[in-house]
């Protein structure tokens, strides 16, 4: 750095705390070095202002790199950042704002940044071109895992956290707007003033800390004679005050979706907040815009030559942003090379701030304008018709060979001369920022004027202004940027607008720009064609070339082949030139090569923004049942059912699980046992058609049913596969109470709403979700009775009176419940309904007046293996979407008599076919031996692979009042094979034997379930 | 094996086995961002049915003192009661206290005019949501536009907070009730302090 020089730029005259604070100096760290910037500059300011230019080593042939742009379109210059734990790999050193404590490291190197020994690969680089992998690790096969180990350990650019915890606090936000505005330059701040002045709810969205766009980087832009950053300043001043409109700086729109819904990265706050489990450091914003402006301007494009990635090779628009936005110099010795009248703009910046542009090569045969000549009378040499054909230097720019460029541009035509520089500015043209526009499914039209594609067919409630339009004139784009903001005014039926008076001051610069993809080499000079086109991923123009001549010649063909604009950085200055370079090398128009797919994000995105504040308990909703204290009171284990906890079983003293489940589920047959039944779905359901709806939803008949009856039943899908079952209990004529599976209940719910909305709107059927209404207890074993009895019930509990199948209202220690004699075990068992309130006393209450007959709380375990002992199936368990009533051996459920339920039609095709799979009990040779659940079944233990599977474990578990193993099954044609031996290879090596059994292991005649 | 028992009469056994235990975090700028406060006596009503029928429309009025919100989407209320209509054949009463006569006399009446009526009063929990903070706080979950000239004061919603059903209704400029389903009350409350934190809440019973 010039000394002379940087005092010169800080001693320029700055409006008080706009982007750069020189009152307040900052102490950062970079790779062990402290250094020091000032608060508001970028990371890549610092570093340039502190002569670093050494910033990383490139991807795959670690090649040194610098920084070559201003904002997210770097390529090169990725960072690792951190504090304490807090640490972020990949980060543009562009995008980060320095402040006290920054310690950032550079990347993909080792030892060290300059002496990185990874540089040896790039010896070897004509080894290594695009699809190298694929052509190198395909043999020989076994080796493919030891190559991986050191691809992978190889491949990357920096290294994430050690600490797998993300410290930090992120969060979404819904916001509605009738406007977003995309890009605060100086056509999207026009737009916004529009907006807002006529009252619409405006979002204004920047990448950048400060609002103004290009206007920041200028020097040579007046407004209404103020220069243009400080009218960009005044403009988002008044905005702000503005209640209707909302200013989002430091934020980025990374994703455009259907129906305008927009996604917003936010910075919120960074690494130098300490209070970071407070305050958010990122905030996803998930906007709905009536309508969208994008205004994201127009990306400059690097030339394509070789050595073009040496770290002092800028493009010219950012080398000129450097100095006016940051006041920092890249470098003093500067040769500039341009296609484009713009970079004349940077000789002028560089000239004025005393550095020596040596000189100003023009790849245009000739070029004619005012800036042209301004440029020539500082003294300046101007060479039309030359180009660069290398740029020299180990670690960074030393010097440059120039020379003049053949009529057609393919070649140098005379021998090179070489010029001694620090600093290259290169311009290749300008690129709309389409990426949004393009993920909204905008279609894409080639302007050859200007060589880029520009906007053409718009598909959502979206238009485009300035550059991102294609428009590269800042007075012109102005106005019709006006025009087309009161055209969409117009669409929110406002007609009446404030008048909106700019008087633009911008050099004239002619429209004229010459295209060679590629700068030549000198000819006949032997080079290392080192001409890089996508700088993040390392992909050469010979890469190009290689893919198209092993016919990947589709842009995304080559695309994936060659990994062109795959980086992070979205091939935002890299993508053009491939696709020149290809349509070159295949003799096409640009338009016919078309461009790849712009896909989210735009920039990238973290994963803890994405994720929110949905991580850890918040992650998904756990359920609780309002008996769940008691259960953690008495150290209940858990377990997870849908989004419910539920008691998963009650370990005793130093019990083991198999234990405890033994226990429960003995204690229960012998005595009684009480179960949390309370998260089975409920389903409130009324009206004068219940019957007919019932009738349809189950395949069972209920048009008998009556008041104070229970019944089981299934309910098919339309395939006729079972769906759900459970019992559903006739309160009064018009009033029935219906019970789901627990995981099931929000499914049945809209899927019966959904019938009733959409087939049957003419049935009087209403339906209300009641399963946190009541708290439902189930006592089950030969004593429930009499505990029930014991606990200050009033119904009359006689079986004559109140048999199996039958509910009664009453009172359970003056709490009003509705108590269903339903089983789920086989014994004699009540299912207890109070309102959820009572729940927990209710059950203390029982549990208590229990104790005495040997009640004990059982968990979801040991209720598995009780029903699974008498054959009764779980829904989701012993079926799998697959399985048809008659499969399960339910074939009395089916009514004969109805003319329609949902699934009859496909259940009479289904049951007919042959080879289905059948559910059966499966008793496994060794009584002790318990399947796992899963395991498949084979006919035979001494088959060759591939073994034909006939079937698998739905169910296993070991029965303490069978005292041996039991499982259900799926075994095709099962219900014919009863006796048959089968055969469970595991997967320790071990073949089971079992045999094909009913599946119901105790008490075959239902004796016990009426408790007598 | 004996086991253990909650003293259920006991006020300090009851708020430990609760989630909404009185807290106060302040903000950076000492300040209470949002206050949430529990409801915890209300009567809530599934009422499903043609309630455009002029007896009912009479029921309600002479009842309540109010009418019955016409369209879907709106509330209306009386210093103890909502009426909040949920869609083309739904309402949800919510009354707040103990005052069963009147809702009893009311589902009488509604089976004489054939309209079913539910209770789900256990069904429910609600909250009530105040502070300058509100409507920010809230959009961190729901997708609802909730800016304060779209959600006006007498609209409702059938919605979501974070990965919560609920019901949200607006009764003033920085004041939201919240029904939620009993179950995910534990979620709902943690939801909020979480989102809360940097501006500062209030809980109280």
């Amino acid at each position: 750095m010039n000394l002379i020089t940087w005092k010169k730029l800080m001693s320029k005259k700055r409006i008080d705390n706009f982007v750069t604070n020189y009152n307040k100096k900052v102490f950062f760290n970079f790779d062990g070095k402290k250094l020091s910037g000032f608060e508001g500059e970028s990371l890549a300011s610092a570093l340039i202002a502190n002569d670093i230019k050494l910033i990383g080593r490139s991807f795959k042939y670690h090649r040194p790199r610098g920084i070559m742009a201003l904002g997210s379109e770097e390529p090169n210059a990725l960072v690792r950042i951190h504090k304490n734990d807090r640490i972020e790999p990949n980060i543009q050193a562009t995008k980060v704002k320095i402040f006290d404590g920054l310690v950032s490291q550079s990347q993909n190197r080792w030892p060290n940044l300059k002496y990185d020994l990874g540089k040896v690969i790039s010896f070897f680089s004509r080894l290594l071109p695009a699809g190298f992998y694929y052509k190198t690790f395909m043999w020989p096969n076994f080796m493919w895992k030891t190559y991986e180990y050191f691809i992978r350990r190889l491949a990357g650019h920096g290294k994430a956290s050690d600490v797998h915890e993300d410290p930090d606090k992120y969060e979404h936000i819904h916001f509605h707007v009738d406007v977003i505005i995309v890009g605060a330059g100086p056509t999207g701040l026009v737009s916004t003033l529009l907006t807002a002045q006529s009252g619409l709810k405006t979002l204004l969205v920047d990448e950048n800390n400060y609002f103004g766009g290009c206007l920041l980087y200028e020097n040579d832009i007046k407004i209404n004679s103020l220069e243009g950053k400080v009218w960009a300043y005044k403009i988002s001043k008044k905005l702000k005050k503005m209640p209707n409109v909302t200013l989002l700086n430091n934020s980025t729109v990374f994703g455009y979706h259907d129906h305008n819904y927009i996604t917003i990265a936010e910075e919120c706050s960074n690494y130098s907040v300490d209070e970071y489990l407070t305050f958010p450091r990122q905030r996803l914003w998930k906007v709905r815009a009536k309508k969208v402006i994008l205004a994201q301007g127009l990306i400059e494009r690097p030339l394509i030559m070789s050595g073009n990635d040496l770290p002092g090779v800028m493009l010219s628009g950012s080398v000129r942003g450097y100095i006016n936005n940051y006041g920092v110099l890249p470098g003093d010795e500067v040769l500039i090379c341009t296609n484009n009248d713009d970079a004349y703009r940077t000789a002028l910046t560089l000239h004025n701030v005393g550095a020596k542009v040596k000189y100003v090569l023009d790849i245009r045969a000739k070029a004619k304008g005012k800036i042209i000549e301004s440029v020539k009378n500082l003294g300046i040499e101007v060479l039309f018709g030359y180009g660069i054909a290398s740029v020299n230097g180990n670690r960074e720019v030393k010097n440059v060979e120039i020379g003049p460029l053949s009529e057609a541009g393919s070649s140098i035509i005379e021998k090179t001369k070489k010029i001694k520089v620090n600093l290259v500015a290169v311009s290749g043209g300008w690129t709309p920022s389409v990426h949004l526009f393009s993920q909204s499914g905008g279609k894409l039209i080639w302007d050859k004027k200007y060589f880029c594609f520009k906007p053409s067919i718009h598909v959502q409630e979206e238009m485009t202004i300035g550059g991102t339009d294609g428009s590269f004139d800042i007075k012109k784009s102005i106005d019709e940027t006006i025009g087309k903001t009161k055209t969409l005014l117009k669409q929110f039926g406002i007609r009446t607008f404030k008048k909106v008076n700019l008087k633009i001051e911008a050099p004239s610069l002619s429209n004229e720009i010459r295209s060679i993809w590629r700068l030549p080499n000198e000819q006949g000079k032997k080079t290392s064609d080192k001409a890089f086109v996508d700088f993040q991923n390392d992909v050469l123009t010979s890469d190009i070339l290689l893919a198209s001549n092993e016919g990947y010649n589709s842009i995304e063909h080559l695309k994936r082949y060659t990994t062109l604009g795959m980086g992070t950085d979205q091939g935002k200055t890299s993508n053009m030139a491939g696709i020149g370079i290809l349509s070159n090398k295949l003799s096409k128009n640009i338009e016919e090569i078309g461009t790849t797919t712009y896909r989210y994000p735009y920039t990238p995105v973290t994963f803890g923004t994405i994720a929110g504040n949905d991580i850890k308990s918040l992650f998904d909703p756990v359920r609780l049942t309002k008996i769940d204290p008691w259960h953690r009171l008495n150290h209940a284990k858990y377990e997870h059912v849908g989004q419910w906890m539920r008691a998963w079983y009650y370990p005793q003293k130093n019990e083991n699980f198999r234990d405890a489940v033994n226990r429960e589920v003995y204690n229960t047959r012998q005595s009684a046992g009480i179960l949390d039944a309370s998260t089975l779905g409920k389903i409130d359901i009324k009206g004068s058609d219940v019957r007919k709806f019932l009738n349809m939803i189950y395949t069972n008949d209920w048009s008998s049913i009556k008041k104070g009856q229970c019944k089981y039943g299934l309910m098919l899908k339309e395939d006729g596969m079972v769906m759900d079952d459970g019992v559903t209990s006739c309160i009064n004529d018009n009033h029935f109470h219906m019970t789901t599976t627990t995981t099931g209940a929000p499914v049945v719910m809209s899927w019966m709403e959904e019938w009733l909305q959409t087939e049957w709107p003419n049935l009087d059927v209403f339906l209300t979700s009641v399963t946190e209404q009541w708290s439902v207890i189930s006592i089950a074993g030969p004593k429930s009775r009499d505990i029930l009895k014991a606990s200050n019930c009033n119904v009359n509990l006689n079986e004559k009176i109140f048999p199996m199948m039958t509910f009664k209202d009453g009172l359970i220690d003056n709490v009003p419940a509705r108590i269903f004699r339903i089983s789920f075990t086989g014994e004699l068992s009540y299912e207890i309904n109070v309102p959820s309130k009572h729940g927990l006393r209710i059950w203390q209450k029982i549990l208590k007046n229990g104790e005495d007959f040997g009640l004990m709380p059982y968990g979801t375990e040991a209720m598995h293996v009780l029903r699974a002992e008498k054959g009764f199936i779980i829904v989701g368990q012993e079926t799998d979407g697959s399985v048809n009533p008659v499969d399960l051996g339910m074939d009395w459920i089916i009514s004969k008599k109805k003319n329609d339920f949902i699934g009859k039609r496909s259940l009479a095709i289904t049951s007919s076919t042959n080879d289905r799979k059948q559910l059966v009990g499966i008793f496994t040779d060794d009584p002790n031996k318990v399947l796992p659940e899963g395991a498949h079944a084979v006919e035979s233990s001494k088959e060759k692979t591939p073994v034909k599977m006939i079937g698998h474990i739905t169910s296993s578990y070991f029965s303490p009042n069978c005292n041996r193993s039991i499982a259900l099954g799926l075994i095709k044609n099962g219900h014919s094979k009863f006796g048959d031996t089968i055969y469970f290879p595991l997967l320790d090596k071990d073949v089971v034997s079992a045999k094909i059994v009913k599946p119901c292991f105790f008490d075959s005649k239902g004796e016990r379930i009426n408790g007598l | 094996m004996g086991y253990s028992y909650l003293n259920l009469k006991d006020k300090k056994v009851l708020n430990s086995t609760s989630c909404f235990k009185k807290e106060q975090i302040l903000s950076k700028n000492k300040d209470i961002g949002i206050t949430i406060n529990y409801h915890n006596n209300i009567n809530i009503f599934n009422i499903r049915g043609n309630y455009k029928i002029s007896d009912f429309q009479m029921l309600v009025n002479e009842n309540f003192k109010y009418k019955v919100p016409s369209s879907i989407g709106r509330f209306n209320q009386n210093k103890i009661s909502f009426l909040l209509n949920l869609g083309p054949d739904e309402l949800l009463f919510i009354s707040l206290g103990s005052n069963l006569t009147t809702i009893e006399k009311l589902e009488k009446n509604l089976k004489r005019i054939q309209l079913t009526i539910t209770k789900v009063s256990d069904q429910y929990e609600m909250l009530n949501l105040t502070g300058k903070k509100v409507r920010w706080i809230l959009s961190k979950g729901c997708p609802i536009n909730l800016d304060k000239n779209f959600t006006v004061p007498g609209l409702c919603f059938q919605t979501i907070l974070g990965h919560s059903n609920v019901i949200l209704f607006c009764k003033e400029e920085n004041s939201f009730s919240l029904l939620i389903l009993s179950s995910y009350l534990d979620y709902v409350i943690n939801w909020l302090k979480v989102s809360s934190h940097e501006h500062g809440y209030k809980i109280f019973n």
